[in-house]
């Protein structure tokens, strides 16, 4: 009997021994922080770092990541390094009653252990909740044309500013980093219509540049044209006051001679302009008074000169 | 029979070791059943503390360590933590008689554990009701509200909606006293039915395809103009140099003008002869037929009179 009571308290005593061995400690990585429960009760908090607590099961311990920043992605999830794309979560309704698909990723911290640990059921899940809630109500006041061009950042800066907002006042231990729109875009259904717009717009731009090297074509050939013209006619113009300028001298020094013995003059002009024209010609001399047409025919002057 | 042999231990049990054992045993017994007197209220929970006849004893709302009478009293814990609730989606049609589907969430919490183990019991009963509450309500309040007040949710007249919501489903709650607080309702998804979903699309599509229209058309009237611009800015330019340079030979015609009649005004006589026997070299270039009268000093010459 003796010896049945010596292994109870035998195993009593290596039960306890265990007990204090295995759970007076615990170790806290550098990223982590922890909350010591003393009876159930929130006792205190420590860092990183070997710490002694009561053994169980007088004091517990809650370890988390509190220093390590954690994203949380809304309309896509990432398996195995894989996108996969979640319509359901990223399909939502714009201000001017199109749809719109956006997603994105939230950066989040533990800010408070204790509230993380124990003012929520489930606080990621509130987390998720609160960032479906500031992205659709940012979306029903923005229009689609400026959500997907533009206002990325503005529509950015609004959901984290919601979502800042939201998540202080229910006060679960969360703080909202960072928020970051990945795609905002037209849904798939309506993806050809919008690209053949951005399409149309660059077409525009073709048919414009086209008209503009039109224009730098046409341009310099009419000033050329003009140009040319314009020496044209200033040739013509000296060329023509050269021309009565040549005309003139010769009449002028005739001129002068004729002046100095006009009979002389007339008669030598005379003479020379019939020397030109005489050796083709063909002359008829008709004597008027026997009224005959001819009386001397043809003088040729063949081989003359 | 000889070689049986009796392998019971020799062991002489007498009465008063049985005694000490049974005495060893109570006394652990007793020890297990104090310990387990002592509840460790966790931070999340309450510790609801019943009489045998299942009437409340009380409630213990701080955690640590809370101590039960044994047999006479049993416990039950509630959690004291922010739930959070996805309803079932509510089908709404607006006041300007459009279709959504409008999904929300609802945080809430036990606030008056006595009034909760009272009329409501366990979470899964307080989840219907709340359901029941936050279905009708919304219903209700958007019900009366335009479809784009909704899609950017607080712009209405009563001020933000999930607010009015919030309040209107703890008001329709208050009176059951099921001892829960709705901390916030609020309007996480809002769709449009699958068949609303395409006619949205379509419209998105024809919008898209009138602005790739606007632009292509957009483009051919700007090249239209600018071609229309170039073509009337070449065609003045030519022609102003063209009336220039017929300006210019104009000037050179003048001044040629000029210089003739310089030359031949001096002495119109000698023009007369001069101009005359100019026009017979060219009119009698080639092979004339020359008649002279036999009269003519010319004939006399040539007749060698």
């Amino acid at each position: 009997m003796r010896a049945i009571r010596n292994a109870i308290l035998g195993f009593l005593l290596v039960a306890l021994l265990a007990d204090l061995a295995l759970t007076t400690w615990f170790r806290v990585e550098e990223h982590e922080g922890a909350l010591v429960l003393t009876m159930g009760q929130a006792n205190r908090q420590v860092e990183k770092g070997v710490h002694g607590k009561l053994p169980w099961p007088l004091e517990a311990v809650v370890i988390r990541p509190v220093r390590l920043t954690q994203q949380l992605t809304f309309g896509y999830t990432e398996r195995n390094g894989q996108t996969v794309l979640v319509p359901d979560e990223a399909l939502m309704i714009t201000g001017d009653e199109n749809i719109v698909w956006a997603d994105l990723l939230v950066e989040w911290k533990i800010a408070d252990i204790k509230k993380f640990e124990f003012a929520a059921e489930d606080p990621e899940r509130l987390l998720r909740n609160a960032v479906s809630s500031a992205l659709r109500s940012t979306m029903g006041t923005t229009s689609l044309d400026f959500a997907i061009t533009t206002g990325k950042f503005e529509v950015q800066t609004e959901v984290q500013k919601q979502l800042v907002t939201l998540m202080d006042s229910y006060d679960v231990g969360i703080s909202v980093e960072s928020v970051k729109l990945q795609d905002v875009e037209p849904p798939d259904e309506v993806e050809a219509e919008f690209k053949a717009v951005t399409d149309a717009r660059e077409a525009r731009l073709t048919k414009i540049n086209e008209a503009g090297k039109y224009e730098a074509e046409r341009m310099p050939r009419a000033r050329a044209e003009s140009q040319q013209l314009l020496e044209q006619a200033e040739a013509n113009k000296q060329a023509r006051i050269n021309q009565a300028q040549g005309d003139v001298a010769k009449y002028k020094a005739l001129l002068e001679a004729y002046k100095a013995s006009p009979t002389v003059t007339e008669k030598r002009l005379i003479l020379e302009t019939l020397e030109t024209i005489l050796p083709g010609a063909e002359i008829i001399i008709m004597d008027s008074n026997a009224g005959d047409t001819v009386k001397y025919l043809p003088l040729r002057k063949e081989g003359a000169q | 029979m000889n070689n049986v042999r009796d392998i019971r231990p020799n062991i002489n049990i007498t009465a008063k070791d049985v005694r000490s054992l049974l005495i060893f045993l109570l006394v652990l017994l007793l020890i297990g059943v104090a310990a387990s007197q002592v509840v460790f209220v966790q931070e999340d929970e309450y510790l609801v503390v019943r009489s045998w006849t299942g009437v409340v004893q009380r409630v213990v709302t701080d955690a640590g360590p809370a101590i039960k009478l044994p047999v006479l009293e049993s416990t039950q814990t509630l959690p004291k933590h922010k739930k959070i609730y996805d309803g079932t989606p509510s089908d709404i049609l607006t006041a300007d008689q459009k279709p959504i589907i409008v999904d929300n969430f609802t945080v809430w919490q036990i606030t008056d554990p006595l009034l909760f183990v009272q009329n409501t019991q366990s979470v899964p009963r307080a989840e219907q009701r709340i359901d029941a509450a936050v279905y009708s309500t919304v219903r209700a309040v958007l019900g009366r509200l335009q479809f784009g007040e909704i899609i950017s949710e607080g712009e209405s007249a009563r001020g933000n909606l999930n607010a009015e919501v919030t309040r209107l489903v703890n008001e329709s709650l208050s009176a059951g006293q099921f001892g829960v607080t709705v901390l916030d309702v609020r309007m996480k998804r809002t769709d449009l039915p699958d068949t609303n979903l395409q006619s949205v699309y379509s419209r998105m599509k024809s919008e898209r395809s009138k602005i790739a229209q606007d632009y292509l058309s957009q483009g051919d009237e700007e090249a239209t103009k600018i071609r229309a611009k170039t073509d009337k800015e070449a065609t003045l330019l030519v022609s102003a140099a063209d009336r220039q340079a017929k300006e210019i030979e104009a000037e050179g015609e003048a001044e040629a003008a000029r210089i003739y009649n310089e030359a031949y005004g001096a002495d119109p006589d000698f023009y007369e002869l001069y101009r005359t026997l100019e026009s017979y070299k060219t009119t009698l270039a080639g092979k004339p037929t020359i008649v002279l009268p036999i009269e003519s000093p010319y004939a006399q010459l040539l007749m060698g009179r």
